[in-house]
């Protein structure tokens, strides 16, 4: 009785709702970065970021996920998968990668974030990127080595004012 | 590096804008490497005289599957 013998301890009227923190459409000139102040994601416990950045240059850029302010690289940590069309890769590094935006094309990745009191942000977001003829599937785990509780975020291009005008950063909350 | 910032506050709904903003230099890690190309590796193999040909790593027809 997977249901009915006491098991789901839920209250089926209940529902959860996808609250709007903060909707960025970039205008004005490229930016570097994007912070998010004012989250409290111990509360929440769930957030889910949408981002659809275009590539302002010929230079490919990393994105950052950064939480806290926290600028030191080696305080994350990240995993992914990656499908080119000619194999599927797999790899490990000391940095708060998110994503990847190819030179003067544009990255869709969509994450979600969750923290629980007294442990590590944790983050796990699927991407598609590079050109229409190149593309590529990447899905990133992504850990702040910090147990704080994020108060905010920064997306954070590696190269200075890479993500363009039209780019859109949506935060939502799951209350 | 310098760069341009937009920053918002959820709460009060307040943006701001720093247009020099101070960035580390970010010197992003490697990818991950390149794929394995199965078919160099048959190459090795068979060069090495580990196998007799390619064919000897495919799988029987009825398999479906190819090992390359």
């Amino acid at each position: 009785m997977p249901f009915g013998g006491g098991y789901f301890r839920g209250t089926p009227s209940s529902t959860l709702t996808w609250r709007k923190l903060a909707d960025v459409t970039i205008s004005g000139g490229a930016v570097t970065s994007v912070s998010i102040t004012g989250l409290d994601l111990g509360a929440a416990k769930t957030y889910f970021l949408m981002c659809h950045l275009k590539n302002a240059g010929a230079v490919q850029a990393t994105i950052y996920l950064e939480q806290n302010a926290d600028t030191t690289l080696t305080n994350y940590y990240f995993e992914q998968f990656k499908a080119d069309g000619g194999g599927i890769t797999a790899g490990r590094a000391n940095d708060p990668t998110i994503a990847v935006l190819a030179a003067s094309t544009e990255v869709n990745f969509n994450a979600f974030m969750s923290q629980i009191a007294g442990v590590e942000p944790r983050t796990l977001s699927l991407s598609a990127r590079a050109a229409p003829a190149a593309i590529i599937a990447q899905e990133m785990c992504h850990i702040h080595d910090d147990t704080t509780n994020v108060t905010s975020i920064q997306i954070i291009s590696s190269v200075a004012n890479a993500i363009d005008d039209g780019s859109t950063i949506r935060l939502y909350a799951l209350d | 590096m310098k760069g341009r910032e937009i920053s918002i506050n959820v709460n009060t709904g307040k943006q701001e804008v720093v247009e020099e903003k101070e960035f580390p230099d970010y010197v992003p890690g490697p990818e991950p490497p390149a794929p394995i190309d199965i078919e160099k590796v048959a190459d090795l193999l068979v060069g090495a005289g580990m196998v007799g040909s390619k064919d000897d790593l495919r799988h029987k027809k009825d398999d479906k599957r190819d090992a390359i």
